[in-house]
């Protein structure tokens, strides 16, 4: 499932006084089985952007392929709904789109809604229920009745239940605890890993970027500003600063000692280890001289 | 359709105080019953295109706004065209006959629901909702005598007003969250659309029974504790224009009465 | 002797229909001036403690006071009007369909004079910094701004505590730095008692005194410094520590003589420089 943008613009309500445009200009490839973080500022159309990769807005112009479908301003919805079993999204604050009674019949809307049968649907939900971790016994009861967290890891086992080759996830952990935060984006790295899950964060955390992407897009006002690898994209660090936006801590926190002391920490330092090692580096190579 | 939508301006029409407007659109409603014929019926539209001028809307958006309606109007007298049997016959085309009273009747009739809707549409075009709700608090102010919860009522209006467009955006997240699930929302047999409008529709009653929840508990922490004692930050303030417009309407109702046959 | 703003003795709390205590056996004070941030992990019954503060629960046991004053029936309006509370969700607690009156809402409810409601509404918006807001609605806004309106809507009833429950939690990183930052400065400027309710361990850092709760009962109380030394206990209780703190911890472990405590950035690369040149 090869994702390419083309040239997408998106402009909300087109031709009317209230006319905004979203997404100029847009360009993006994203290989098969890759895990991609999207960021930049709320507002700079990372929202509009993931709901083109399901069909859920088509461009106004330009085009989106995903796999062998093409998405451009003219095409019919209807056509669209196989994309969507393809590409799952699992949206801010999923636990707002529960309504069944039970968890079992709320995971299983979903695959059913795409042709699958009752009993595939039920063998999902038990799939996809311990997939998220929670115990089988919340099958039967109402998603209602949950925790928070809980409640969350529901919503996401309904749209894993659709058994998705890509999934996006637009800022999966916002109102977390720090543990549960955790578990979660735990959770979507080791599907990544089994599944070879083709996986599009859209994150605020710099640091999830840095630790799980393979590859980062950096959103600003409407268009593709930057891609490349964590470490090509924190490298340049001024410019990310510049833009406003955040940088991972251990990145900062290297820039700083580098300023400091006027040497150089060889390792990128995208995550906690990288940077130890680093400094632990740094003051080895002092000890050396000696 | 721009009926029930506000045009921010800051013309003599919009400047005035919205009690005064409310009376207005009251009383001419009242009057608009006492034309009869072609002076009346002069008279009165003279008057709303008046007003319509003062407000400095464009007469074009206005009509455009309106469309719909104008199908209304002309239906209207269509029907008062070929059902009046009245006066002498002016066409006859086979079984049917056009009589100068049909026409009159269709004219007055539809030119009566036109300058309705003009001046209701000349209301909400030049008072914010709030406006609106401020002043029916205000008006029916005296009700409280009578245990009727004016300024509850009032505060629910305003509450509900700027809650709308909350509502808006939620529905159209959850729309959107169980489209990418496989609903579709515009096609399909009648059972599977049952099956979609309930998805949109617990969710969105669940959330909005937590959202009043919510409120209510904040309202409370913010010392709310019904009308009793409250000052108010909005304030109504009547206008010599006000007075001034809302003679004129008694003029144009001592007007009609004189000139009507 | 310095004021007690609030001070909290044996509280106990149950939701109906719940087996167990939400709350059990909670005390503590907090002095005047004092920014405590109350840190717990989801269902730790911290979001509860604030409501029992501002008498929007009833405590089935236990005494609560504000400046000496006992939170009873009686009292309960006099104790809200110096106590102001912005809750998690921006949409959820505006009520008016402007900014402006949005901010009035409580100045209205309280009967303060229009002539000295437009005067506090206009104080207050330069506060948070939203002058030019006054007029918008609040589906243009915002859920940092949001925010800053529900903290202007506060500080114009002029109050001794604000508490903040879990305000940053539903904001982007730009939004909970736009209000931290406007409480940071009330705090210096009124010397106002500030309860932040969060667990959101960087923003705990800038409090004077932390308070941990787990499962309805306090864990620990102490300074920051004193909280993160408790490192792996923290976690226990679904719990982070701080970026620095975890990489001093870590540091530590690999041998390198850190002695300070210091959760900042600077103070860990000074520390750090320092060691380097003194190798």
């Amino acid at each position: 499932m090869d994702i390419v943008f083309e040239q997408v613009e998106h402009i909300y309500q087109a031709n009317s006084p209230f006319s905004q445009r979203a997404l100029y200009d847009v360009n993006l490839s994203i290989k098969s089985g890759t895990y991609v973080a999207i960021i930049g500022h709320t507002g700079s159309g990372k929202s509009t952007l993931l709901q083109h990769l399901n069909g859920l807005l088509q461009p106004t112009k330009g085009m989106v392929c995903v796999d062998d479908y093409v998405i451009h301003s003219a095409k019919q919805a209807k056509q669209l709904k196989p994309l969507r079993q393809k590409v799952g999204i699992v949206f801010q604050f999923p636990e707002h789109q529960l309504f069944e009674e039970t968890v079992e019949k709320d995971i299983c809307f979903g695959p059913i809604n795409f042709g699958v049968s009752e009993e595939e649907a039920k063998r999902r939900a038990k799939v996809a229920l311990s997939l998220v971790g929670l115990p089988e016994e919340v099958l039967n009861k109402s998603p209602f009745d949950l925790s928070g967290g809980q409640m969350r890891r529901v919503a996401i086992a309904g749209i894993l239940a659709m058994e998705p080759d890509v999934i996006v996830l637009d800022e999966p952990t916002a109102g977390l605890d720090p543990k549960g935060r955790k578990d979660l984006m735990e959770m979507f790295a080791r599907l990544h890993r089994e599944k070879q899950l083709t996986t599009i964060l859209v994150t605020h955390s710099m640091e999830d970027a840095a630790k799980y992407a393979d590859y980062i897009v950096v959103m600003h006002k409407g268009t593709v500003w930057k891609t490349g690898t964590p470490q090509q994209i924190f490298h340049d660090l001024d410019s990310l600063l510049h833009l406003g936006l955040d940088v991972p801590e251990t990145v900062l926190l290297k820039r700083r000692l580098e300023e400091k002391m006027g040497q150089e920490i060889p390792s990128p330092c995208l995550t906690m280890e990288q940077l130890i090692a680093g400094i632990k580096q740094l003051f080895a190579k002092v000890n050396e001289h000696e | 359709m721009i009926i029930g939508r506000y045009v921010p301006g800051n013309s003599v029409i919009h400047r005035m105080d919205p009690r005064a407007k409310l009376l207005l659109v009251f009383f001419y409603v009242g009057i608009v019953f006492l034309a009869n014929n072609g002076v009346t019926y002069a008279i009165l539209t003279a008057f709303t295109l008046l007003l319509l001028f003062l407000s400095q809307v464009p007469f074009l958006f206005v009509l455009k706004g309106i469309k719909p309606v104008l199908w209304v109007v002309l239906f209207t007298f269509l029907l008062h065209v070929f059902m009046t049997k009245e006066g002498s016959v002016l066409y006859q085309i086979g079984p049917f006959a056009i009589y100068e009273g049909g026409i009159q009747q269709g004219i007055f009739i539809s030119l009566r629901f036109l300058l309705f809707v003009l001046i209701t549409t000349l209301l909400t075009l030049s008072t914010t909702p709030i406006e609106v709700t401020d002043a029916i608090e205000s008006l029916f102010g005296p009700l409280k005598r009578f245990r009727i919860p004016v300024h509850e009522l009032a505060l629910m209006m305003s509450i509900s007003l700027r809650f709308i467009p909350t509502l808006m955006d939620e529905t159209e997240k959850i729309m959107k969250a169980q489209a990418a699930r496989g609903v579709d929302f515009y096609g399909g047999p009648l059972g599977e659309r049952m099956k979609a409008i309930v998805s949109l529709l617990v969710p969105l009653f669940i959330h909005s029974f937590k959202r009043a929840e919510e409120l209510a508990i904040a309202m409370e922490a913010r010392g709310y504790r019904g009308g009793e004692g409250r000052t108010k930050y909005r304030v109504l303030t009547w206008k010599g224009i006000d007075t001034v417009l809302l003679l004129a309407v008694a003029i144009l109702a001592a007007a009609l009465f004189l000139l009507r046959s | 002797m310095e004021e007690i703003a609030v001070s909290v003795e044996n509280l106990f709390f149950q939701y109906p229909n719940q087996p167990n205590d939400a709350i059990r056996n909670v005390s503590f004070q907090i002095k005047k001036g004092e920014w405590v941030a109350i840190v717990g992990h989801n269902g730790s019954g911290k979001s509860t403690i604030a409501k029992l503060l501002m008498g929007l629960l009833k405590p089935k046991s236990g005494i609560i006071k504000v400046f000496d004053q006992l939170l009873n029936e009686e009292t309960i309006w006099s104790i809200r009007k110096r106590m102001g509370i912005v809750f998690q969700n921006p949409d959820n607690q505006f009520v008016g369909t402007t900014v402006q009156d949005d901010i009035a809402f409580g100045l209205e409810n309280n009967g303060v004079p229009r002539e000295q409601m437009i005067e506090r509404v206009k104080s207050a918006i330069q506060q948070v910094g939203m002058e030019e807001f006054l007029l918008r609605e609040p589906h243009y806004l915002s859920g940092g701004q949001k925010q800053r309106v529900a903290i202007a809507g506060v500080i114009a009833l002029q109050p001794d505590i604000i508490i903040l429950d879990e305000a940053t939690s539903m904001l982007d990183p730009r939004g909970r730095r736009e209000v931290i930052g406007a409480i940071e400065k009330l705090k210096v400027k009124h010397h106002m008692t500030v309860i932040s309710i969060t667990h959101d361990l960087e923003e705990a850092m800038k409090a004077d005194k932390m308070i941990v709760m787990n499962r309805g009962e306090t864990m620990s109380e102490g300074t920051p410094q004193q909280i993160f030394s408790l490192g792996e206990k923290l976690e226990e209780i679904r719990l982070d520590l701080p970026f620095v703190i975890k990489i001093r911890n870590e540091l530590k472990q690999a041998g390198l003589p850190l002695q300070l405590n210091d959760a900042s950035l600077e103070g860990l690369v000074n520390e750090l420089w320092t060691l380097y040149l003194n190798k």
